[in-house]
């Protein structure tokens, strides 16, 4: 079992979180991971990559959305490096998919911020991640259910101790 | 169709170089009113702007789906193939695999260009085309103005 988020907190009350220098508001109960993003081909992370945060929200209805912005500032990719492998529609608008690794840093324990001295997970975003090309949405990558779905993670969230773990399931059968 | 009206008769009559502008009173939305001629030349195909090429699907990954959605229905039933990741370079399967680490291994040694080639679960709906609607949500609420 790989822990992606180890009790991580979120907060009743907004905050920040410095980005490449770039300072981002988090507001109250949202849940934070910190990914990179590799080319779909590199399925090791990259040593070099600087996290960012994305917004862990399961209403959201595709693995990955982000804006093309934060793919070139934040990612350190340039799009046209990630082929189209589709489109989505939202709200009347056609946003194209591209194909990519989403690699997530695992967190210290109870840290929001800090990140454990462990490899990066991969998840997989087999569709496709929905990059925004234009507009202010999302103001912040978010992580969407089908991301967890389709890499079979386990989400559990403690409202009264306002933590969130993300880990992969607990295997039983040894040989599997 | 709806007739125009006398004054409508009349702007029209009147317009010169300008196309007249009605306006709808309960909602003051505006309207331009043009000869049909015109507004078919406007709406041809040729006058849209064209999509740039870059913001399609890459011709050999969109036959990599053709291929895997051919298949599988065979992939689907045979229990050596379920649930497995499967490649697909162009209308071809080069690979199939327990996991994604394992397949993608397989596209870097053949070097199969990024343009070519997909890597899916073989699951219901595996390679589909279709534009798929997704919910936004990520609705923020900032208590600090509320």
């Amino acid at each position: 079992m790989s822990l992606l988020l180890d009790r991580s907190p979120f907060s009743d009350q907004a905050g920040e979180v410095v980005v490449r220098g770039e300072r981002v508001r988090v507001r109250a109960n949202q849940i934070i991971l910190w990914v990179s993003l590799t080319p779909r081909r590199v399925t090791a992370p990259n040593p070099m990559a600087v996290p960012f945060p994305v917004i862990l929200d399961t209403g959201h209805s595709h693995s990955l959305s982000i804006r093309e912005r934060h793919v070139v500032e934040w990612g350190g990719l340039r799009p046209e490096a990630l082929p189209r492998v589709g489109h989505i529609r939202e709200q009347d608008n056609r946003i194209p998919l591209r194909s990519a690794n989403i690699w997530v840093h695992p967190n210290e324990r109870g840290e929001r911020e800090r990140l454990a001295d462990r490899s990066p997970h991969l998840v997989e975003a087999e569709n496709g991640i929905a990059v925004y090309p234009t507009g202010d949405f999302p103001r912040l990558p978010i992580l969407g259910l089908r991301a967890i779905a389709e890499n079979n993670l386990v989400l559990k969230v403690d409202g009264r101790r306002r933590e969130a773990t993300l880990r992969t399931p607990i295997r039983w059968w040894p040989f599997s | 169709m709806t007739e125009l009206t006398p004054e409508q008769q009349r702007v029209l009559d009147t317009a010169t170089d300008q196309p007249p502008v009605v306006v709808d009173r309960r909602t003051d939305a505006t309207y331009v009113l043009v000869r049909a001629e015109v507004y078919e030349q406007l709406t041809r195909k040729e006058n849209q702007p064209s999509e740039p090429a870059d913001r399609e699907v890459p011709e050999g990954i969109r036959s990599a789906k053709a291929a895997l959605r051919r298949d599988l229905p065979r992939l689907l039933a045979d229990r050596r193939t379920r649930g497995k990741y499967v490649c697909y370079h162009k209308g071809e399967r080069v690979a199939v695999g327990k996991d994604y680490v394992s397949v993608m291994g397989e596209v870097v040694r053949r070097d199969i260009p990024e343009e070519e080639y997909i890597v899916a679960r073989v699951r219901p709906g595996a390679g589909s085309d279709e534009e798929e609607e997704v919910d936004r949500t990520f609705v923020e609420l900032d208590q600090d103005s509320a």
